[in-house]
């Protein structure tokens, strides 16, 4: 697309009112129509004196590239060549879930006085096209414009937000090599264990003199070893239900769905376990088992990155999860597919501790195909709760807890449970 | 219309009041215009209000300059200093109105910068109306009006060419 600087309506009417009335005024020997004119013809002459020569090149750019939601940058545009610039307009392109400021991202600035930026802000995860605009350029005295023009914009991967999450329940089965967790097993921690009989390859610095002396018999300390976990995050994307205002307004089945298991995945590493995470939907993304900031990122990407579709024609029953033995699982469903109910109740009967986080928004109503019946809609939807009801029911009793996401702190007083159940003896199927 | 912002609506409503003002004053003169012409005016400046860049703003101010040529008297009067204000106070709204859609809201620096211009412009206009009073009765030197149409034409020739569109590639 070419443009450049042309002529306003402004000066095109400053020009034909001033010349009419000034030769109207002296064909008729009307000196009132001279006054009349004279405005108009120093509103002219000024805004042809200020022609401009250059022609302007626009820029604009992001102080941030990656953001989570809810968090703000700043677009700064840049004019290039723009001695002949007196004004600068910017519109922003509204796209769904981006709040800007000023105005809803509309901007007039007198350039060289003013900064004309413009605060930009995505209110909810996912990929987000930001900073698309138009920009037009007006010379002094408004006698010339440039543009519009278009600025595409460019596409963001907006992470969710990770809200402060300080349980401090066990994990259950920490197994891994070294961490934060106390461990069934004895080792080389700090938390004590026990007193017994010293043994060939015992440290000599173990020695516990005081019993020893009042035995007769060498004795060690024992101390349990500190070990991290490992912790699956298997993401429903099949679906998302209910209405999403951003972070802003009511969210979604899938807003909690992900948020969630952010806290969760930022809760887990931040102690230094593994996480890994599977996301089920029809383009399911997978991330391996690891740990540290650069793992973080990469799990808070790949839950950035989550578009909702349905499971392909017969994947859904070869659903494999991959969760190796150890593993603490953690599903975050609205449960309202048969076959997130059918991989939690294979997980349990694995042997594998399993948490249901139901992400089911409270008074979440379907999205009505157009021409489809209202009151068959609402009866199917009413049914299909009723089975839920009763799927989440018999993952209870099979002993698979299943909890409502309520925010931080909503796993606590589970994992505590779990994390006493897993020292008990306990018969698996295989 | 329901996406005008609160200034945008005010320099609208100039936009549409300003050329049936000027045409009203000449009712200062006592010589009022006629209702069919007033009511012309208004349909083109409330057209040019509703759309400020066709063509009705300007087919508005050249109805009203179209009068004062014909309708009242010759004599220099203060209502053709009324008239010009109106006119330019339409002028300046349009000017104001046509830097985005109608939902941007209007600058503050940018309303004080083009406040202070139709107020140059309309001392510019107060100089004319001086001087025009100060030879009004007295006697007209020869090709007067001859000299100063051919100063028009030319000045309209340049500003012709002056205003002729450049077209270069975009870089952005």
């Amino acid at each position: 697309m070419t443009t450049g600087w042309a002529a306003t309506p402004a000066l095109g009417r400053a020009l034909v009112v001033g010349g009419a009335a000034t030769g109207s005024g002296m064909l008729l020997g009307r000196p009132t129509l001279v006054v009349l004119a004279a405005p108009f013809l120093t509103f002219a002459a000024l805004a042809l004196l200020h022609r401009p020569r250059l022609q302007p090149r626009v820029q604009a750019r992001l102080d941030h590239v990656s953001l989570h939601e809810g968090q703000g940058t700043t677009s700064r545009l840049e004019v290039l060549d723009g001695d002949d610039v007196e004004q600068v307009t910017r519109v922003v392109e509204r796209t769904p879930h981006v709040a800007c400021r000023p105005a809803d991202g509309r901007t007039s600035r007198m350039l060289g006085h003013e900064p004309a930026d413009i605060a930009i802000s995505p209110r909810r995860w996912g990929r987000r096209t930001v900073g698309g605009e138009a920009v037009a350029l007006t010379s002094r005295w408004a006698g010339f414009r440039w543009g519009p023009v278009t600025i595409p914009g460019s596409e963001m991967r907006v992470l969710p937000t990770t809200t402060t999450y300080a349980a401090r329940a066990e994990p259950p089965h920490p197994q891994g090599l070294v961490g934060a967790h106390r461990s069934a097993r004895v080792g080389s921690g700090t938390e004590f264990a026990g007193i017994r009989g010293f043994e060939p390859g015992d440290r000599l610095r173990r020695i516990n003199w005081r019993v020893s002396a009042r035995t007769g018999r060498i004795h060690v300390t024992t101390t349990r070893s500190e070990q991290d976990a490992g912790l699956l995050l298997v993401v429903d994307a099949t679906a998302d239900h209910g209405h999403s205002g951003g972070l802003d307004g009511e969210a979604s089945s899938l807003d909690l769905t992900v948020r969630a298991a952010a806290a969760v995945a930022e809760h887990a590493l931040r102690q230094g376990d593994r996480v890994a995470l599977r996301v089920v939907s029809g383009d399911g993304a997978q991330v391996p088992s690891g740990s540290g900031r650069l793992h973080r990122r990469r799990i808070l990407g790949s839950l950035a990155s989550i578009r909702p579709s349905e499971l392909v024609e017969g994947y859904a029953d070869r659903l494999r999860l991959n969760a190796t033995d150890g593993t603490m699982v953690v599903l975050l469903s609205p449960m309202l597919s048969q076959h997130m109910g059918t991989a939690a109740m294979t997980l349990v009967q694995r042997g594998l501790t399993t948490l249901v986080v139901d992400t089911l928004p409270p008074g979440a109503e379907p999205t009505t195909p157009e021409g489809a019946d209202q009151r068959i809609a609402s009866l199917a939807w009413r049914m299909r709760k009723l089975e839920r009801e009763q799927s989440l029911a018999m993952l209870a009793a099979y002993g698979c807890p299943v909890v409502a996401w309520r925010g931080p702190g909503t796993l606590d007083e589970v994992l505590r449970r779990l994390a006493r159940r897993a020292e008990l003896p306990r018969a698996v199927r295989r | 219309m329901r996406h005008w912002t609160a200034g945008n609506a005010g320099l609208r409503l100039v936009i549409a009041a300003g050329p049936p003002l000027a045409l009203l004053a000449s009712a200062l003169m006592d010589s009022p215009p006629p209702l069919w012409m007033v009511l012309l005016t208004t349909l083109c400046s409330v057209g040019s209000a509703m759309w400020h860049d066709s063509g009705l703003g300007t087919a508005a101010q050249l109805l009203v300059v179209a009068w004062w040529a014909v309708g009242p008297p010759a004599s220099i009067d203060p209502a053709v200093l009324v008239a010009a204000a109106s006119l330019v106070a339409a002028h300046v709204a349009s000017v104001l109105v046509a830097y985005g859609p109608a939902d941007l809201p209007v600058n503050p620096r940018l309303l004080r910068t083009w406040a202070a211009r139709a107020t140059a412009t309309l001392l510019v206009a107060g100089a004319a109306w001086l001087a025009a009073a100060a030879v009004e009765g007295q006697p007209e030197p020869a090709g007067i009006w001859g000299v100063g149409m051919a100063g028009v034409t030319i000045a309209a020739v340049v500003a012709a060419v002056a205003v002729g569109r450049r077209r270069e590639p975009e870089v952005s």
